[in-house]
This record gives structure tokens, sequence and C-alpha cells, in this order.
């Protein structure tokens, strides 16, 4: 790696699609560790993080990874790794090939371009399925294919757009764990997310972004220093809505339960403690949560609090 | 959860250079290409029938009967000009080239690429390169099964000479359905639009306009090739072949243009220079596009 410093910098950066704005004049510093950068959807995180990857040229302003503007920049580009939104598969193609394929482009020769994508795709825990296609993935594995292809090749800066959407409990806490660990090693890393608990547990210092412009920014206590105990709105989605949502009656804080057949709604205002019970629960003999998802409605009014 | 750092290989040096990354690049695009072998055997399959047909049809005609050398000679000449190598070498481009790079955009895979020290032009040229690699032999598939099937006295230097118009024939029209694959949402249609309609009128067009043609290129190239030895075989040949040297007087571009009367087939050095000038600058607008753009990938 080279000798400038692994950091994210954006100057007066902003981006307009046609005559809408995405985002507007966000200067932000992003180090080493852990950040998140959070806000409801449309807020311009993907705006943000496309712009930092080079996929986008900014309409004003500035970005700069290590000190280089990313935008056709390959110098720089091999020291960064980015999970994106958006799934992408080489049709009956393995991931392990895919993976080596990536690799290579970072200058390894054949044989150790396997080795780091065996080694990668092990690390997210797909070890056991190197022969599959990633078009034969569940939502879950292709999250952990994403986001091994942005770490095979030992990138110094990491860029994870949602990397836990749509992830069952299990699959969130073994990937929150690798991504905790990129920041312990040193590496700078930006996490985007519309699930503000997601990201506090991760990230040392947050990014809030709302309506293309930042809206606070510091460390967790900081930012929450900023907010009320404003309930948090989040949807389970389990084959037995009524026995999970008996049992989350008495979880800590729950102010509201409602099911339908797909799952279970509620409103905690103790969003830390509220899951910490959930993964003591759904393990203990509880019934299955195949996925947690955020309710955007109240994050926006926790964006709305924070615009007053 | 274990750590990679102790286990990792040394870092490469850093990639440089304008074809930092064009092989693995490409060796990734010939996967690609052949990586469906059903449609691969589809094409092939509809190659080499369209080939044998026309090969079976010179000799036999609709009656089912052999023609003599001579006839047949000149049925094959006619079939190669006016049915084979026109349709052919675009089709095989739109088919195996158009799609090249687009498809990186269309499947949102460019994305893994945008962030990696590969150039957007070598990437480019990377999916183009391999993408012909498939796409000439395919096209020269009809051409040479025609010959083939035929069974004509020709000498093995026809066969030979059919290679030139077909591969740069297939450049040409490659970096063209490319380039607007690269620039239109929807590359596909812009590029039947571009060979059916812009090059297929220009090709039957009169005068000068035909030389803006990229077929007229390609039939030059075959007419100054094969001619000789079709025409051994054929008085038919002989008399029809419009291999006479090309002139052309600048001050009379205009009256070219307007004129009613076939242009001559150019010098194969002149056919040859302006595919290769077409194939340089489409690739290079290519390139240049793909380097400059936006690319949001939204699912």
């Amino acid at each position: 790696m080279s000798a400038a410093p692994a950091r994210i910098e954006a100057e007066r950066l902003s981006k307009w699609y046609g005559e809408v704005l995405g985002l507007n004049e966000v200067s932000v510093e992003v180090g080493p560790g852990v950040t998140g950068l959070l806000g409801p959807n449309g807020a311009g995180k993907s705006t943000f993080l496309k712009l930092a990857c080079g996929m986008l040229r900014p309409s004003l302003g500035r970005v700069l990874l290590a000190g280089e503007e990313p935008f056709d920049n390959p110098g720089v580009m091999r020291r960064v790794g980015l999970c994106p939104e958006q799934d992408a598969a080489y049709p009956g193609v393995a991931c392990r090939a895919v993976l080596a394929y990536l690799t290579r482009l970072h200058g390894y020769g054949r044989r150790e371009a396997r080795l780091l994508a065996e080694a990668a795709l092990g690390r997210v825990g797909l070890g056991h399925v190197l022969d599959r296609s990633v078009g034969t993935f569940s939502k879950g594995m292709r999250q952990r294919f994403k986001l091994a292809q942005a770490l095979a090749h030992d990138p110094d800066i990491v860029i994870l757009d949602e990397p836990l959407n749509g992830l069952d409990p299990s699959a969130r806490r073994d990937l929150s764990g690798v991504i905790q660990s990129l920041g312990d090693e040193g590496r700078c890393v930006l996490v985007s997310s519309h699930v503000l608990h997601e990201v506090e547990h991760l990230a040392r210092r947050s990014v809030f972004l709302y309506q293309g412009r930042v809206l606070a920014e510091g460390t967790r206590a900081e930012i929450r220093r900023e907010l009320p105990q404003h309930p948090l709105q989040v949807r389970l989605l389990t084959p037995q809505p009524r026995v999970l949502a008996q049992r989350m009656l008495d979880a800590p804080g729950v102010v509201r339960v409602s099911t339908d057949a797909a799952g279970v709604d509620l409103l905690t205002t103790q969003p830390e403690a509220f899951f910490d019970h959930l993964q003591r629960e759904v393990p203990a003999g509880g019934p299955a949560v195949t996925a947690i998802l955020p309710g955007d409605e109240d994050l926006e009014a926790v964006f709305r609090y924070l615009t007053r | 959860m274990t750590t990679l750092v102790s286990q990792r290989p040394p870092p490469p040096p850093p990639p440089r250079g304008l074809l930092a990354g064009f092989g693995p690049a490409y060796a990734w695009g010939l996967r690609l290409a052949l990586g469906r072998p059903l449609r691969m055997l589809v094409v092939l399959g509809v190659a080499a029938a369209l080939g044998a047909l026309t090969g079976w049809f010179s000799v036999h005609g609709g009656s089912g009967a052999r023609a003599g050398d001579g006839e047949a000679a000149f049925q094959l000449w006619e079939g190669l000009k006016e049915a084979l190598l026109p349709s052919a070498v675009p089709l095989a481009a739109l088919v195996l080239v158009a799609g090249a790079f687009s498809r990186e955009v269309s499947e949102r895979t460019l994305v893994f690429h945008l962030v990696r020290p590969i150039a957007r032009r070598t990437l480019y040229l990377a999916r183009f390169s391999a993408a012909v690699t498939v796409a000439i032999p395919v096209a020269l598939v009809p051409p040479l099964v025609a010959l083939g099937v035929a069974g004509l006295p020709l000498p093995a230097s026809t066969a030979w000479a059919l290679v030139p118009p077909v591969v740069l024939g297939v450049l040409a029209f490659g970096a063209i359905t490319c380039l607007l694959g690269a620039w239109f949402r929807r590359g596909i249609i812009a590029g039947l639009v571009y060979v059916f309609l812009v090059d297929g009128f220009m090709s039957e067009a009169s005068g000068t306009m035909q030389r803006l043609s990229l077929v007229h290129h390609v039939l030059s190239l075959f007419h100054r090739g094969v001619d000789a030895d079709f025409g051994a075989l054929s008085e038919r040949v002989r008399s029809s072949s419009e291999a006479a040297p090309a002139s052309i007087n600048p001050g009379d571009l205009i009256s070219q243009v307007l004129s009613s009367e076939r242009v001559d087939w150019m010098q194969p050095w002149s056919a040859a220079l302006v595919l290769l000038a077409v194939t340089a600058v489409a690739l290079a607008l290519g390139a240049g596009r793909v380097s400059s753009r936006d690319y949001p990938l939204k699912d």
C-alpha cells in the first residue's frame, strides 16, 4: 500500500441528476475504523458512496480517496473494496471463479488469486459453496459474496452499501463481526444503512445524511445526545407471527405490537436492549426470525426531529 | 473470525499503464462469450447450415441436378457476395460483439470492475477484443462451409482470400455495434438500425455514397481477392466481375454521389485501410464514452 493514509474526504461535494439534487455541498472526513453513513431512503447515501467509488463524477466539489480523485482512477482502486447495494451475477459461473477473476485484476497471479478468493469466501461463511453460481444464492449468501469480493484483495479503504440488508439474525451477527474486525485492523470502513440501530453497534462515528445534506456527524454518544427517546419501528419476518408477538410483548421498551400473516411489527423505545433480547430469544427455542426489517417511517421521523 | 492478513501472499506491484488488467479482462471476456455452450452451438449450427445451403444450391440449383463447374462457380460467387458476406459479417458482429461491454452495464456486473485497478477504456477494449476473437471464426464458417460443400476445383488460396474481408468486416462492424451498445440504452436495436437500414441503404445506393457503406469495403476485399479464381471457372463471373480499378476525382464528388452508376470496387489496401480506420475511430469513441460517463447502475 502507498504511504497516503487511508481516508475518504469530501469537500462541498454535490451531485445533480438532471434537475434533481442528489447531494448538496457535503463535506466530511472518514478515517480509520468503522464509520456509519446513515439516512432514510433518498437521503443521498448511495449517491455519496457512488461518488466515493468513482462510479459518478461530482457536479461540484470533490471527493478524495487516500488523497486521489477516484473517477476512472485505477491507481487508487487497488486500495478500495466496495460491497455494492445492487445484486449482480454472472449466470452459471462459480462464485470462486468470479472472485478469482476480480482479484486477478489487482495484479495477482492465477494461483494466488484463487487462494485469496477461497480465503475471502471462507471468511464470510461461503467456504462450502465455492463451486456454486452466485445466481443460485439466497439474498443472504449474495450479501456475503458481495462482502467477500470487497475484501479478497486486502483493501485498506472499505465501502459497504447497506451490507446487512435483508439478512437473517445469524447472518447479521456474522457479517457485523467481519465488519467490526476490519475496523479493528485499522482500515477505513464506511458503512451505509438506513437502520440507525444497525450501525450504532458497528460504527465508532456516524454521519447522518438527510435530503442530500449532512445533518449531524460524530460519535455515537455525541449524536445520541441530540436524539430524544424516539421509538424505533421494527418488522420481524417469521413463519409464526402470533407466537413471536407474544414473546416480544415483554421485550424491553416494546410499546406496540401488531401481526400479519408474514410477521410482526413493533415499536420499541429501547432499541439496544430490545435487540439484545431478540438475540437471546431466537436461539433459545423461540420461533424462527427469517429477517429483521427497519421501519423507515420512524427513522424519517427521527431525522425530521433533527431538522427542526 | 479468522484474519486474512497473516496468510496472504505479498501484494503485487501496482498495475500501471493503459493495458494493466487487459489480460485477465480479455480472458474473462472469452469465458463469458464461450461460457454458454448451447448458445454457441446454435450460432455455429445456423452459420454452418447457411453455408451448406448456399454451397449445395449453387451446385444443384432448384432442380437437384448437378450443374457444370462454370455455372456452379457463378452461382456460388453470387451467393457469397449477395447473401453470405453481407449478412454473416454484420450479424456475427451484432450477435456476438454488440453486447460485449453493454452487457456488463445491463447486468450491473460493471459495478465490480469500477472499483478495480483497471481503466474503463482497458476493460472496454478487452471485452471488445474477446468478443471479436469469437465472432471472427463464427463469421468465417458460412463462406468456408459453402466453398467446401460446393466442392469446386478452386485453389486453396480462394479460401484464404475470404479471411481478410471477414476479419476486417467483423472488426469494423463489431467496433461500431459495440460503440452503439456503450452509447445507447438499447444498443442492440441501434446496431440493427445501423447495420440493416443505414449501412444496408448506403451499400445499395448509387454513386460515391456506396463508399460510406462498410459492406462495400468488405465486398471490395472479396472481389479483389477471389474474382480471378472464380473467373477461371466461369465466363459469367469474368463478364460480370466489377473488379475494375477504382478512380475517384475529388472534383467530381458531388456528381458521383448523385450518379446512378455503381462505383468501382476499392483497391484492397484502401478498403482494408478504411475498415481499420473505422475500427480505430469507433473504438476510440467507445473507450472515450465509457471513460467519461456516470454509471449509477441502479437495481
